[in-house]
């Protein structure tokens, strides 16, 4: 199992080394940028922004650019914004608490699809199995951050009209101090970032829980006389569950993609809405930044899923 | 010689027997066909996506000849009017907005006619690119294995690993994309599932006895993949087709809706929401088609084809069927 970890580990090098000699050279090659922010400042002179090309090192020719780049974001400095002349790292750290807590209360809440596979599993071509076989179509052809539109449409065509707020509507600064009322203002889009999970997990762990309960294991639990609930506990769902971590890992990607969509409609300042407006204002190393980042922290999810199957499954082994 | 036997033969016998000849002869396809027509709600699926097709093909004919009305014409005064509401024009006729107009006074079902287009075209295209790149791939690997497997492995673990909505939106602010580049995108980042699923497809079919008869009889490796090992995928090359196609089409409402995909003047209906969304609780906003009709439209397109996709699989494969 090192020598896979080892071997994933280096894989991810490389991959975090493609990735950001992609970007790089594409955010070099992109208009914009600096020249284009001060451009039409008059305040601004050709000697001042070269300054200020000498100052973000864009003076440099390419490859020098690049080398230094990687250098310094080996050493956890990703440069500086063009906008708010803050650190990039700085920056990240500063809106990474949402978007981890975000997602974080997702993923759990989406979690519930496990035990509605199970129900699912046991009713299977009653009315329940049925209903959630056609939610479940339904569900993957909706876009999610649509539905999250309509609630907002729906709640903010109540509160213009009685001045009821049912659901804390987008705005994020009001009472920023309370962390309770910050998780409060969290519930709707946590709610529909787990939706992908109810419909991935529930669907998964009842084609898992109907393979197992044909397996002839689960037979022999019964002939020797275990009762209903202890076949079910120690054989049924700790075999059906083992491929729910790997689809963890699956939709991790997908997940914090969704963030940055959920966070715009949401107002919630965290990556997604960061990098959005970093790229709106043609602020670039931030862009970098938090593409490098995100992709860090993908890729160490996705390891983490592998290697618990490989602990919690023994028979699985990596070499 | 049939129809000699059929004449001597008299009485019922004759034509049972031709009838389940008939029968036993249908090919693998016309079979697959005859079980996906069998059920109604491919039926539907498939008259409701042809129908989507056809609107989205001849929109500008149908704007113009039903709702007497173009999609690009602006009226500032008349903005965000409810459903149905009757504009008077300048030059004395009466246009009827059938789903109210947006926030410069465009006709909204016409833009929702004419943004069709561009999401299905973007979904279509997709499929074509993942197709081209990911059954080859996975094809290779799974015949080859070795180091050409280790490769293709190592590329589709690369693009799994990818928080791609990020890479698009910072690809669609750098090259302002078009649908053929926005397609292009996708299509690159896209392949991984239909490669995996090809390469453990291959795998498993290298196995069989008749491919191991086929290269002892003297066959290439060319032959045995195109003549014994395609045949057999090619019916689940369709039906994740038509997923990449669905799920395609929601990635483009996504990055559209973002402001990252396509660019004005063109529409889709991703982009629609774009825009639509800045007024989603301003109080002058009484058309609240604006928000609804693009997501609907997204969602009944996205829905056939995925019916479809799941009737195709359910055909060519009975057995699946759960």
């Amino acid at each position: 199992m090192w020598r896979y970890l080892a071997r994933r580990l280096i894989q991810s090098f490389f991959l975090l080394i493609g990735i950001s000699l992609v970007c790089f050279i594409l955010i070099r090659m992109a208009p914009g940028g600096i020249e284009a922010k001060y451009e039409s400042n008059p305040r601004i002179t050709q000697e001042t922004l070269n300054q200020l090309r000498e100052f973000y090192g864009l003076n440099d020719p390419l490859p020098l650019q690049y080398v230094k780049w990687l250098w310094n974001a080996s050493h956890f400095d990703l440069g500086r914004s063009y906008d708010s002349l803050q650190p990039v790292t700085n920056e990240i750290l500063r809106v990474i608490p949402n978007t981890l807590l975000l997602l974080t209360m997702g993923i759990l809440l989406g979690l519930l699809g496990i035990p509605l596979g199970v129900y699912i599993a046991r009713r299977r071509g009653k009315f329940a199995d049925n209903l959630m076989r056609v939610l479940t179509v339904a569900g993957s052809a909706v876009p999610h951050w649509w539905m999250g539109l309509l609630i907002l449409l729906w709640a903010g065509g109540i509160a213009n009209s009685t001045g009821i707020t049912i659901i804390p509507l987008p705005g994020y600064s009001a009472k920023n101090d309370n962390f309770f009322y910050t998780l409060w203002q969290m519930i709707l889009p946590s709610l529909l970032i787990a939706l992908t999970g109810w419909l991935r997990y529930s669907r998964l762990t009842r084609s898992q829980v109907l393979d197992v309960l044909g397996q002839d294991y689960v037979r022999t639990a019964e002939a020797k006389g275990l009762s209903a609930r202890e076949v079910n506990n120690r054989h049924v769902l700790r075999n059906a569950l083992l491929p729910i971590i790997t689809a963890f890992g699956d939709i991790l990607p997908s997940l914090f993609g969704g963030s940055i969509i959920f966070e715009n409609i949401f107002a919630v300042p965290g990556m997604g809405k960061l990098t959005f407006d970093a790229l709106n204002n043609s602020d670039y190393p931030i862009a970098i930044g938090v593409l490098m980042f995100s992709t860090v922290l993908v890729m160490l999810g996705v390891i983490l899923s592998d290697l618990l199957y490989a602990i919690v499954d023994p028979r699985v082994r990596y070499d | 010689m049939i129809e000699k036997i059929e004449v001597e033969e008299k009485g019922v016998i004759a034509p049972t027997l031709s009838k389940r000849r008939g029968n036993q002869s249908k090919s693998y396809w016309a079979a697959s066909l005859e079980r996906f027509f069998a059920s109604k709600l491919n039926i539907v699926a498939l008259v409701v996506l042809t129908l989507i097709v056809l609107i989205s093909l001849f929109a500008p004919v149908i704007t113009e000849s039903f709702l007497k009305v173009k999609p690009e014409r602006t009226n500032v005064l008349e903005s965000f009017r409810a459903p149905g509401f009757t504009e008077k024009t300048r030059d004395g006729t009466l246009v009827v907005h059938w789903f109210g107009t947006d926030e410069i006074g465009r006709d909204t079902l016409a833009r929702l006619l004419h943004a069709g287009g561009a999401s299905l075209l973007i979904g279509f295209l997709v499929m074509l690119i993942i197709t081209a790149v990911g059954v080859p791939l996975g094809l290779a690997a799974g015949y080859f294995g070795g180091r050409i497997d280790d490769l293709v492995n190592a590329l589709i673990q690369f693009i799994f690993n990818v928080p791609t909505l990020y890479v698009f939106i910072v690809m669609g602010q750098i090259f302002r994309p078009d649908i053929f580049f926005l397609a292009f995108l996708f299509g690159i980042l896209g392949w991984g599932t239909t490669a995996r699923q090809v390469r453990g497809l291959t795998l498993s079919l290298k196995s069989r006895d008749y491919v191991a008869a086929s290269l002892v009889a003297g066959g290439s490796s060319g032959r045995v993949l195109f003549q014994h090992i395609f045949p057999n995928i090619t019916s689940i090359i369709l039906v994740l087709a038509g997923s990449e196609i669905a799920s395609a089409m929601l990635s483009e409402a996504s990055l559209s809706f973002l402001g990252f995909g396509i660019h004005d003047p063109e529409v889709s209906w991703g982009k629609l929401l774009s825009k639509s969304s800045d007024y989603l609780t301003f109080k002058g906003n009484q058309n609240q088609i604006l928000i609804i009709g693009p997501g609907v439209a997204i969602f009944i397109t996205v829905l056939v084809i995925y019916l479809i996709a799941d009737g195709l699989r359910d055909a060519f494969d009975p057995s699946l069927k759960s």
